[in-house]
């Protein structure tokens, strides 16, 4: 058996996105508990479903959290009805003023039991407010932990993402464009990164208006008149964005597209423009 | 989420310890409740369809075998099980039929307190994955369509799901470690 094959054909990538009929996933599991290269490579593909679905994650209202935990214990036994209190045995001898004095005493008793009993009722209603105020703080920030973690690394990505491109900017090989705006868009401006030996474009659409909703901005290059579509700038990107490798340009420019990008530019919508002295 | 951990509370679990319930809760519910709530899309539907998870997971626990799975994909797998029923039943078809995949929760996420930033960072890592490999990831799992079918709606050969659906994961692993 070739595992390896096995492995490479996308199996177990199915059967962590959950794309298996139940044969087909007990297959897989018999594979894994037979070849544990197998098993390695599975529990990898579960470990980054689990993540992908922690990018979801969204904390339920804390109310829910004893509705739930009050369905999952078992029922308390019921408690046990107390006996009713033995009738105290008072003597005949004892004098009237004296049974008078205990009634008081009683009364006072009771009474200090009283404001007693409301002061620990209304210390409890505050302690528990304050217990369940800590508990959803603390689920947020345990889930917080978790996400931050991921986030991290995504950093680590962005990071090293950044140190590519400027090792594209600081090419000797690297020309700068300058994209004005027309006169109907004069805030407007752009800037393309083209290098000229490897053909790489990048674009710095920082400085271009938001794109309305199903709207996106496209770079295109003027080789001898003509515009050759030089890709597309998705909505949320603010940093700079790697385009098409254009192989000929004398000019860049952008317009608004529907979403999707168009094959020929909608001349109307025209933001940025510039032409480069080349080099 | 550290297997350590996840150990102790599963010997915990085993052992009836009524607070390791609570600490399950505790850990796992944002995970859970996300996914509920990308599959089912309805806030209200997805705390019941959390509580019914934490009702059978706690039920169902004696079965679990921590040799044949991590706790965690144990978990998400009963929860996606049951939303997904859920959105298969009669009242769900007609609804989600018309509404996009993508829309809802985004939307709902940005519109919630709490965690927010991280969604957004994250939301952005996840939009890195290439479109084509991500709608095969999310239909297999928040859909529960499997590969052929996958194939069907998006009339693509089986090859390329499964080709795809490597890509998806490979891509994503690689962000996450």
């Amino acid at each position: 058996m070739n595992t390896q094959e096995y492995i490479d054909s996308g199996v177990l990538e199915l059967y962590a996105a959950g794309g298996l009929t139940p044969p087909e996933r007990e297959e897989v599991e018999r594979m894994a508990q037979q070849y544990p290269e197998v098993h390695t490579a599975l529990d990898e593909c579960l470990q980054t479903m689990e993540a992908y679905a922690l990018t979801h994650a969204k904390p339920p209202r804390p109310e829910l959290e004893d509705q739930i935990l009050r369905k999952l214990y078992p029922a308390p036994t019921a408690p046990e009805v107390p006996q009713a209190p033995n009738g105290k045995v008072l003597p005949f001898t004892s004098s009237a003023p004296s049974l008078q004095k205990e009634k008081e005493n009683t009364r006072w008793w009771q009474m200090a039991a009283a404001v007693l009993l409301l002061i620990s009722a209304a210390a409890n209603v505050y302690l528990y407010s304050s217990l369940r105020n800590t508990r959803s703080e603390l689920v947020s920030a345990r889930q917080s932990t978790r996400l931050y973690a991921l986030q991290v690394n995504q950093l680590e990505h962005k990071s090293l993402q950044t140190e590519n491109l400027l090792g594209v900017l600081r090419n000797p090989q690297t020309l700068a464009v300058q994209l004005k705006g027309v006169p109907q868009h004069p805030d407007a401006q752009a800037t393309v990164f083209w290098n000229q030996e490897t053909k790489e474009v990048y674009m710095d659409p920082a400085r271009l208006p938001a794109a309305p909703q199903g709207k996106q901005y496209q770079l295109w290059a003027l080789a001898q008149g003509k515009p050759v579509d030089a890709g597309l700038v998705r909505a949320t990107e603010r940093a700079l964005v790697q385009m098409k490798a254009v192989e000929e340009a004398q000019a860049f420019a952008v317009t608004l597209e529907p979403e999707g990008g168009s094959v020929n530019p909608t001349l109307e919508e025209m933001y940025v423009m510039g032409t480069h002295s080349g080099k | 989420m550290n297997i350590s951990s996840e150990e102790e509370l599963v010997a915990r679990l085993r052992g009836q310890d009524q607070r390791a319930i609570t600490l399950l809760y505790r850990n796992y519910s944002a995970a859970l409740y996300g996914v509920i709530l990308r599959i089912v899309k309805q806030e209200e539907v997805a705390e019941d369809v959390l509580q019914e998870s934490f009702v059978k997971i706690w039920s169902a626990f004696p079965s679990y075998d921590e040799q044949k799975g991590r706790l965690f994909t144990w978990m998400l797998n009963i929860s996606r099980n049951l939303a997904i029923d859920k959105i298969r039943s009669k009242q769900y078809r007609v609804s989600s039929r018309t509404q996009p995949m993508e829309n809802t929760v985004t939307s709902h996420m940005v519109s919630s307190d709490g965690i927010k930033p991280d969604h957004i960072g994250l939301q952005e890592m996840t939009d890195r994955l290439n479109p084509d490999q991500k709608v095969i990831i999310d239909l297999m799992y928040f859909n529960g369509f499997t590969q052929s079918e996958v194939a069907e709606e998006l009339n693509i050969p089986l090859g390329t799901v499964k080709t795809r659906a490597r890509m998806a994961i490979k891509f994503l692993s690689k962000l996450i470690k």
